[in-house]
């Protein structure tokens, strides 16, 4: 166990670059919900609640250091403003956009700055990756227990899955393709020939790179690749798209995943950090109609 | 309009050259510009041939495609691509984003906006949810023989819908603006040309960028570009900025008003991409500036409240507005100050480019380009400054209170935010109050400073 414990946003922060880092990952979509106290906030119409809740977290006095990688504009400026004033220091990741040569010259440049920055923390010469975590091929979060198969996608939800899996199993279903940050779509273990890596840095962030499937990649095809993927292999009956209120990315998303599949599509907006009765009372409506 | 209108006579017209269309406004609101009939003008020849060449854009594109030239859709960056293409004789270059004005000027008239709420595409979004509503029905303007779109450190929702065009069929090249972090500690750093330094390694990122948009422009046009060939077209469009900087700086530091708001954002809109043909966007800029400053060399001092105006309003009808609420530009930040700076001109051009991509205010740190925004306003006498908010974008969610609290810090001026919609009739009255306001919190500081 290491000494420094770092809040990760996303798994697009390699596990195996910042545990080299001697510190211990510890993932947003990980923890309990922690509802936003609104007077943080100095906008709260048009601004996204993920930044909120994550500050909550980085903040709770748990954490040596936060690293929040931004894949949107949102995140982006939120987290531009509160790294001023943060009393834990703050890594701002920046995910690329794009899928090509110089995204990933950008990604691992990225990496390896957060390698410096989590040395720094951690007081490390440099990273040591021979007792580093390396990912396991195929992991999988959840275990479906019978009923109505459905599939949730979406990122940045202000609790972890399982509440989610608790709840559905409750109303008679349960999540069979999981499309969050917890599940395979970030997880997938690609095989690189060191060879082909000047560095165990380059090869963990080559790993994350290639192996995650995100809707905030441009083009986003390989996300649909996945779910394509998924859907023949567990044949949900249904899909919930689990997003935060005001996040465009996933809110133009979910027209598009709605118009592409042949399944029920129900959208669920959190404004804050627990399962209002609207969000319940779709979730239900999305079961029954699957029932049929 | 109609008052303009009933006043031209194209043979008696002393234009400062021959447009490639001059026609009355009425012409274009009878097309679907209707939003023309509520505004209100500055009326010269040289500010006709303005909105002329504004208004015909489409008509010349097609004209353009029908004489043979391939079109490029360029999305998002905002001024680099276009220098690029203009390089070859045979490309032409525009932004589907422009898009986003067409429920402004068509109010109900434009089918774009319609076929975007079809689409799910609803008012959420910001109003470039438009461009996919025109890609979709054809209309608007000609399909482009290609899309090339950064992506990156741009706003959530034009990134959401032109993943969505994208989806419905539209091949896009994407290529990657990245974040403008500041360099770390010891780590090689370059100037750019608003003043900002970058690490110099996102400069090759970039770089890489433009060598692979560069090759797909070749494969477009049929035939390599050469670098002096480019180099040159970099000089041509530095020639372009140079003049609307001196516009700019005749309009900003004149005593009274010089050229309205209005046609002033207009001419500004120009420079993105020369509105599709560079020569005849010269000639329109070398005519506003011989009109400026010959109303300059005449002006008298006005009282106008001098203001800042940041982000381009969805209504341009807020610039009429602006003015009629007792107050005159003193600066302005549409969004692209770094296509109004010049293009370094180095050994290799693509990385002069890669620079003037660099130097986006919107792709770095919110406080950089408030710290841009309040050295400005120094330099221009500006007594308060307003943020217009475009209803959906994500950056204007977060960018007001920091350039509030930037400018509070520097300058101590006032700073409102105001957000104004695609067609702000319903919403004049309000927007009155506030810009009223502003103008009467600036005079009683005249007054307490005399």
């Amino acid at each position: 166990m290491n000494s420094c414990r770092a809040l990760c946003s996303s798994p697009w922060i390699p596990r195996t670059i910042v545990s080299a880092c001697r510190c211990d990952p510890v993932y947003a979509f990980e923890l309990p919900c922690s509802p936003a106290r609104p007077e943080r906030s100095a906008a709260s119409e048009g601004c996204c609640i993920w930044p909120r809740t994550f500050t909550e977290q980085a903040e709770s006095g748990a954490f040596n250091c936060a690293v929040a990688a931004v894949t949107c504009d949102q995140a982006r400026r939120s987290v531009e403003q509160w790294s001023r004033s943060s009393p834990v220091p703050v890594f701002h990741f920046n995910v690329p956009a794009t899928a090509g040569p110089p995204a990933l010259k950008l990604y691992k440049s990225e990496c390896r700055r957060l390698a410096a920055f989590l040395c720094g923390v951690s007081r490390l010469e440099q990273p040591d990756f021979t007792a580093a975590y390396h990912p396991e091929a195929g992991c999988d979060s959840i275990s479906p227990s019978g009923g109505i198969p459905l599939c949730l996608l979406g990122s940045h939800a202000p609790f972890p899955l399982h509440v989610m899996s608790e709840f559905l199993s409750e109303a008679g279903a349960c999540i069979v393709i999981d499309g969050t940050e917890s599940g395979p779509r970030f997880h997938h273990s690609i095989s690189l020939s060191d060879s082909f890596c000047s560095s165990p840095l380059d090869q963990a962030a080559e790993e994350t790179f290639y192996g995650t499937f995100d809707i905030s990649t441009r083009p986003n095809s390989s996300f649909y690749r996945w779910l394509s993927i998924e859907i023949k292999k567990h044949q949900p009956k249904g899909v919930i798209v689990a997003r935060n209120s005001w996040c465009d990315l996933w809110s133009v998303e979910t027209i598009r995943i709605r118009n592409w599949l042949k399944i029920p599509v129900t959208e669920i907006v959190f404004t804050s950090g627990t399962l209002t009765q609207s969000i319940i009372n779709r979730i239900d409506a999305l079961v029954e109609a699957c029932r049929q | 309009m109609d008052e303009w209108d009933a006043r031209f006579d194209l043979d008696a017209l002393k234009v400062p050259f021959r447009p490639r269309h001059i026609k009355k406004l009425g012409f274009y609101a009878e097309e679907g510009d209707s939003r023309l009939r509520r505004l209100k003008f500055d009326a010269a020849p040289e500010t006709l041939c303005l909105w002329n060449f504004l208004l015909s854009e489409n008509t010349r594109l097609a004209e353009d495609r029908a004489r043979g030239f391939k079109l490029i859709g360029t999305m998002k960056d905002l001024g680099t691509v276009p220098v690029m293409a203009y390089a070859f004789r045979n490309l032409r270059a525009f932004y589907p984003d422009g898009a986003w004005w067409l429920p402004c000027i068509m109010e109900s008239n434009s089918a774009a906006l319609a076929v975007a709420d079809s689409l799910g595409l609803n008012e959420t979004l910001c109003p470039v949810r438009a461009m996919a509503g025109a890609l979709a029905a054809q209309t608007d303007f000609p399909e482009p023989d290609l899309l090339i779109c950064a992506a990156g450190a741009t706003c959530d929702d034009f990134s959401a819908i032109a993943q969505f065009v994208n989806g419905m069929g539209h091949p896009i090249h994407w290529w990657e603006l990245p974040y403008r972090r500041p360099p770390s500690e010891g780590e090689a750093a370059i100037m750019l040309p608003t003043g900002q330094t970058a690490p110099a390694e996102l400069a090759d990122i970039v770089r890489d960028e433009l060598a692979m948009i560069k090759s797909l422009l070749e494969s477009c046009a049929g035939y390599k570009l050469e670098d002096t060939t480019l180099s040159e077209a970099i000089r041509r469009a530095n020639h372009s900025r140079n003049i609307l900087r001196k516009i700019r700086k005749e309009v900003f530091m004149a005593p009274g008003i010089i050229l309205s708001a209005l046609e002033l954002l207009i001419t500004e809109m120009l420079i993105i991409h020369s509105c599709s043909d560079p020569d005849e966007c010269n000639r329109v800029l070398e005519s506003i500036f011989s009109l400026v400053s010959e109303r300059k060399s005449r002006c008298e001092a006005t009282e106008h409240c001098r203001v800042f105006w940041v982000n381009p309003p969805a209504d341009i009808k807020a610039m009429n507005i602006l003015e009629e609420s007792g107050f005159r530009l003193c600066g302005t930040d549409f969004m692209f100050a770094h296509a109004i700076a010049p293009v370094p001109i180095l050994p290799d051009p693509l990385s002069g480019l890669a620079l003037s991509v660099l130097s986006d205010p919107m792709t770095g740190p919110s406080g950089q380009r408030a710290a841009l925004i309040a050295s400005e306003c120094r330099k221009y006498n500006a007594e308060g400054v307003i943020v217009s908010r475009i209803p959906g974008a994500s950056h204007c969610a977060y960018e007001g209170s920091v350039i509030k609290e930037e400018i509070g810090r520097e300058l101590d001026i006032p700073v409102i935010e105001v957000e104004i919609p695609a067609v702000c009739d319903a919403y004049t009255a309000p927007l009155r109050n506030r810009l009223e306001a502003l103008a009467e919190t600036i005079i009683m500081r005249r007054e307490k400073d005399k």
